[in-house]
């Protein structure tokens, strides 16, 4: 049979509709990448695709072979993603997201109280872009991440570790600066920073006030965030403002002297969450899931910043 | 820590151990000695990083951990397989072949007519026959390998197209020694309480119990012979030894009782009639399928039955 490799290559051309920026994006030669994709149409005894001089387009066979080969490609990866989760809970590890500043600040008492249930868990942390696609899909390379809530699907659980009021986080050179506190109306108006494409439509407009506003700001930046970081550089001028929950915008302006952090008097909370895929039992991830929720009910983390 | 290297193939081994249970029942079915089938799987467990089944002296079951891989491990062994088999079929098709699976009878047998008609039509188009098993639970996955199918028609799944034929009467089978065997004819009412011949688990219930007419009576017989059967020769061959009926489509009864002697067709006068219906997958567009359903819908009958 097939490859992994033959339909990564194969999927690739057909996204491409040429091989030789396939074989760029592959790190290929273009030659060599030809010679891959007619092994294997000799292989599988049909035509994929139809060359023509400036590029190549599927058959009418490519494009059925298409869909199940990116089934198949996508059926493994989560295979050897759930295996990846499954040694992590067999090793007593376990991989923690989070959006935004590190746990550790952001919900000291959870992880303080984690780390001393469990002194010998191996817990590492990593940094994720704001989400996109599929909450699962999102989710693929941690046990939990710790963030507002991403859209909601099957198969994702979620457990609010605290709900805290929003902010406006500016520069402090923007007309709001002065102001100690704002309401939801007064800023409506205002230029809002832009979220790339395909973050979750309900995660960008919760911090662009959509909620609030029944639709999109009327004007946005032309440069993008898909990151908390991306986001604060487009803060590095004082030409638009987003929201984040109120911890966040007192920490960003500690550590970046040119941003304010004006809390919103009337704005919906925002709910910082466990979120997880459900289904490979790690027996560390129910334990954070419980000092969460206990302490969700204590509402005593907010104290500490 | 962070990577994932197994063998594809070693998914496959995994997910038949643990629907088998046993590792020697799994290694036969793979055609595998068992020892090398022990050490496939001893060498995912390492590859993984954690264990997926526990053994015992009569078998294995499956560990926490590998329940939760197993559900992974069949996705992924099912989208492969299907990516093959929609290769396959499509290079049936270049070929100008396509296999077409039937149940017991042949269907040059009990329905030449549209298959005679689409062949002389269609010179260059070989049809290949291939025998199947009753249907079971996933209907695309019981197609496999053909790329259409006649039958009574199975559930719908999302990965598979019926296309009613015909309607037929379903017709009683039973052993000449049995005590019905001598009437010309029954009503639904005088069999319900026979006992019938069972079928195996693995076939797909709704089909299985129409056979045995659970729809007229609303739930299973009171007795159903423990034969287990999962095709058609296991039925006939269990009808033989059997004080047991089962029910079958008009156009197969027209046939059995010319080979096998010792069985009786009896027409039922109430029953509800059997659809017979073309079977193919949803999502593989092969031409020549297409070519030989369009054939098919187009040589309807003046009785509306399609010539199939």
């Amino acid at each position: 049979m097939f490859s992994q490799v033959q339909l990564h290559y194969f999927v690739t051309v057909s996204e491409e509709g040429q091989i030789t920026r396939a074989a760029r994006r592959l790190h290929l030669a273009q030659p060599a990448l030809s010679q891959a994709i007619a092994h294997l149409e000799s292989e599988l005894g049909i035509d994929l695709f139809v060359r023509h001089p400036r590029g190549v387009t599927l058959t009418r066979a490519g494009e059925a072979f298409l869909v199940k080969a990116r089934a198949a490609l996508a059926a493994e990866a989560e295979t050897a993603q759930m295996g990846l989760s499954l040694r992590r809970a067999a090793s007593a590890a376990i991989v923690v997201g989070f959006v935004g500043p590190p746990p550790m600040v952001s919900t000291p008492a959870l992880f303080a109280t984690f780390a001393e249930r469990n002194p010998d868990a191996q817990i590492s942390f990593r940094d994720l872009p704001f989400p996109r696609g599929a909450t699962t899909t999102w989710l693929a390379d941690v046990d939990v991440a710790v963030c507002q809530l991403p859209m909601s699907e099957q198969g994702v659980s979620v457990q609010p570790v605290r709900v805290e009021p929003r902010a406006v986080v500016a520069h402090r050179g923007h007309a709001l600066a002065e102001h100690p506190e704002v309401d939801v109306a007064d800023v409506l108006e205002e230029t809002f920073v832009s979220y790339h494409p395909e973050v979750q439509p309900t995660w960008a407009g919760f911090h662009s006030l959509d909620d609030h506003r029944g639709g999109p700001p009327r004007r946005v930046t032309s440069d993008n965030a898909l990151t908390s970081l991306q986001m604060l550089g487009i803060m590095s001028s004082p030409r638009a403002i987003t929201t984040v929950p109120y911890a966040d915008a007192k920490l960003a302006r500690q550590v970046l002297p040119n941003i304010v952090a004006i809390p919103l008097r009337d704005a919906a909370p925002a709910a910082v969450s466990l979120v997880w895929r459900e289904g490979a039992g790690n027996p560390l991830l129910e334990d954070l899931v419980q000092a969460a929720t206990r302490l969700a009910s204590g509402g005593d983390e907010l104290d500490e910043l | 820590m962070s990577s994932m290297n197994f063998k594809r193939g070693h998914l496959l081994y995994f997910v038949t151990v643990a629907d088998e249970g046993q590792i020697t029942r799994a290694a036969r079915k793979l055609e595998l000695a068992q020892p090398a089938l022990s050490q496939a799987i001893a060498q995912l467990e390492s590859d993984l990083g954690f264990k997926l089944l526990e053994r015992h002296a009569r078998g294995v079951t499956l560990t926490p951990a590998g329940e939760a891989f197993l559900v992974k491990a069949r996705a992924a062994v099912s989208a492969w397989s299907d990516a093959a088999a929609t290769a396959a079929s499509m290079a049936r098709a270049r070929r100008g072949t396509i296999a077409f699976g039937f149940l017991g009878v042949p269907p040059g047998l009990d329905s030449p007519k549209v298959l005679e008609g689409f062949s002389q039509a269609n010179p260059e188009i070989d049809v290949c026959y291939r025998e199947l098993p009753f249907p079971t639970a996933v209907t695309s996955s019981w197609l496999g390998n053909v790329d259409v199918a006649v039958c009574h028609s199975p559930p719908l799944d999302p990965g598979v197209w019926v296309e009613v034929l015909r309607r037929e009467p379903r017709v009683v089978l039973a052993p000449r020694r049995h005590p019905l065997a001598q009437r010309r004819e029954l009503t639904v009412a005088e069999v319900l309480d026979e006992t019938f011949i069972g079928l195996h688990p693995s076939v797909e219930p709704t089909w299985a119990s129409f056979w045995s007419l659970d729809d007229h009576r609303g739930e299973a017989p009171r007795q159903l012979t423990a034969d287990g059967a999962a095709n058609p020769h296991e039925v006939l061959a269990a009808l033989a030894v059997r004080q047991a009926i089962t029910t079958v489509p008009a156009s197969v009864a027209g046939l059995i009782p010319n080979v096998l002697s010792g069985l009786v067709a009896i027409p039922l006068r109430d029953a509800d009639p059997a659809s017979i219906a073309l079977v193919g997958h949803e999502d593989r567009a092969n031409p020549l399928v297409q070519a030989l359903l369009q054939f098919a819908l187009g040589n309807t009958g003046a009785d509306g039955d399609l010539a199939i």
